[in-house]
């Protein structure tokens, strides 16, 4: 029992980075622009499998086509995210929850069925650059590369994030926003362009996800909505708009599941959203989060 | 002109439409051929279903995205009752209604109790988790619900109601008198003190009206009708999977009050039978029904955010003159 615990950990540990990773651009959304947006997953989802796409247009790179695709895909999927954020999105900030929530509904059905399309029902093959592939011993235990992998990916993303909303002008802007809209656009900001980076900020986000979690997990349609529950759980654990709560979220609903599936296998799916109903019940706005006023 | 007017010249002209209504559908299941009659069915079933939504998201003000859990525990119930027991169905037809309409209940009692503790946006999405649990119960409990086999096999009984034109009848009448139950909520005073939470619920505390215990009620009420829609459709499809209680489910509902206008006594029901029409009329053309109405959606939401029946009432009554704000 013991000798599975700790590589039970490090999955979990990867599974939360990954999920850290989508969640940390939800909950940003969020706090900025005030809207739930179920699309989110899609946005991960459109990132798998444009990376697996990427990576067969750019074979010539040979091993380098995964990493360009890391660095192309997300950005691909941050402009479609700002295609919609101007067409859709932006009419509809100051109408009521159900609205946001009604309307990015509908893009997980748009972007699920265009995906469909394009790249059919089955599950699709990614073929891992060699510094992923292999295993690593530590601690008497076997860890498959790609968990490292995406530890130190989100690791290096969730830093440059903090940097970027802490220590530059365009992040305390975003911060500015998020606190106080009336009062930031007073000073002359132009919120609709903020709002518009930051959606596609939070979608980018999601795509980078997608395309680390292709080396684990095989891009299929309907991964959207694998990803967006937990998603949503990790957001609501952690409080809405934090992104520290995020992070921590992450790590407790990516362990929990990980440890759930050892010990309690039976229930291991119902384990997350027992946690999550625990910690509202508890603390209504999440962990991190502020009371909502309405 | 304010939501709240809409809504309430809106249920004025609710009843009148109910006569006519009924007379269209009785005539329908008489005349038309069993595949349309079977759409229909299901048509209302949905209906029902939505309009279960609309008490806590027209009225009150509550986005419950787990609705589909009841309308799950609705549909489990009576398959496992048919399954389990080794009971005549003739019994276990009518019997199952009640247990279905009154487990869905009490765990939205359960549930409820949690989740009427937070707002807004919390709530939709606490629902969200709890409707989760219970698919995830459904579909982790293999022993006992089957998985994702699902149960089949779960026939009304022989006879008239194993027709289709019979079964159709049964849900007419059933979702009838729901209708007619869910229409004296809207009229009573509960009612409006529902609406009056949605508009306001600080001041309306203020008035001496319990909030907590209102949309307590509320979200019970709308469980229990959830349930019986459960039922109705696990007899009508014959078979129960632990997709009917799912997330995709359960925004089925909410699209269709936000299509047919969730501020008309009538238009979640009008929204899911123009939902499942467009479903029924692209499959005959196309496979990519989700695109179709994704595209709809997104369209409603942008220029008819008021749903059609929002739309329908606004133009009728100036048609018709009736008096204006």
């Amino acid at each position: 029992m013991l000798d599975s615990l700790f590589p039970q950990f490090i999955a979990g540990l990867a599974r939360g980075m990954l999920y850290f990773l989508v969640a940390s651009g939800l909950s940003l959304v969020f706090g900025v622009l005030g809207v739930v947006n179920f699309a989110h997953g899609a946005m991960y989802m459109l990132g798998a499998f444009l990376c697996y796409s990427l990576m067969k247009t750019l074979v010539i790179l040979g091993e380098f086509n995964y990493w360009a695709t890391l660095i192309v895909a997300p950005i691909l999927v941050a402009i479609i995210a700002g295609i919609i954020e101007r067409i859709a999105l932006r009419r509809i900030y100051d109408a009521e929850h159900v609205y946001h929530l009604l309307l990015t509904w509908a893009f997980v059905y748009i972007i699920g069925d265009l995906s469909k399309i394009f790249w059919g029902t089955m599950p699709l093959i990614i073929r891992k650059p060699s510094l992923v592939i292999g295993s690593v011993s530590f601690l008497g235990a076997t860890i498959p590369g790609h968990y490292i992998y995406i530890v130190i990916l989100s690791i290096v993303v969730g830093l440059g994030l903090w940097f970027f909303l802490y220590g530059t002008k365009y992040g305390n802007l975003i911060r500015a926003a998020a606190e106080d809209p009336e009062m930031t656009r007073a000073l002359g900001i132009n919120c609709d362009r903020l709002y518009l980076a930051v959606f596609m900020i939070g979608c980018w986000l999601a795509a980078i996800g997608g395309v680390a979690g292709a080396t684990m997990l095989a891009p299929v349609v309907g991964m959207d909505i694998d990803i967006v529950i937990p998603a949503f759980i990790i957001v609501v654990v952690g409080g809405l708009g934090s992104v520290l709560g995020a992070l921590i979220g992450s790590l407790l609903i990516g362990l929990v599941e990980s440890f759930g599936v050892l010990l309690i296998p039976r229930l291991s799916v119902v384990l997350i959203f027992a946690v999550m109903a625990f910690v509202l019940i508890i603390r209504p706005s999440g962990l991190f989060g502020e009371p909502e006023e309405r | 002109m304010a939501l709240k007017d809409l809504f309430t010249r809106a249920s004025r002209l609710g009843w009148r439409w109910y006569i006519v209504l009924t007379a269209i559908l009785v005539v329908l299941g008489i005349v038309l051929p069993d595949f349309y009659v079977r759409l229909i069915t299901e048509m209302m079933i949905m209906a029902l279903f939505a309009m279960s939504v609309n008490l806590l998201l027209g009225y009150t003000g509550m986005v419950t995205f787990g609705h589909a859990a009841y309308f799950g525990v609705g549909v489990y119930s009576c398959a496992l009752l048919v399954d389990k027991l080794n009971v005549s169905i003739n019994i276990i037809f009518p019997v199952s209604f009640f247990i279905a309409a009154i487990m869905a209940s009490f765990v939205g009692l359960v549930f409820g109790f949690f989740a009427i503790r937070a707002r807004g946006i919390y709530f939709a999405l606490l629902t969200m988790a709890f409707g989760q649990l219970i698919w995830a119960i459904l579909y982790q409990w293999y022993d006992f619900t089957g998985g994702d086999t699902g149960i089949s096999k779960i026939y009304p009984p022989e006879g008239f109601l194993r027709s289709a034109e019979g079964y159709y009848f049964f849900t007419l009448i059933m979702v009838g008198l729901c209708f007619f139950a869910i229409y004296r909520i809207d009229r009573s005073p509960f009612g409006w003190a529902l609406r009056a939470i949605r508009e306001n619920p600080t001041r309306t505390e203020f008035v001496g009206i319990r909030v907590k215990r209102y949309r307590l009620v509320v979200f019970v009420l709308s469980t229990f009708f959830a349930g019986i829609a459960g039922a109705l459709f696990v007899y009508f499809l014959r078979y129960a999977h632990p997709h009917h209680a799912g997330f995709m489910k359960a925004g089925e509902p909410l699209l269709a009050c936000l299509v047919g206008g969730m501020f008309n006594f009538f238009g979640p029901a009008l929204g899911a039978a123009v939902m499942m029409f467009l479903d029924w009329l692209t499959n005959r053309f196309t496979e990519y029904w989700p695109l179709v109405m994704g595209i709809v959606l997104v369209l409603i939401v942008l220029f008819f955010p008021m749903g059609i029946g929002g739309f329908l009432s606004e133009r009728f009554n100036r048609i018709m003159g009736s008096e204006r704000e």
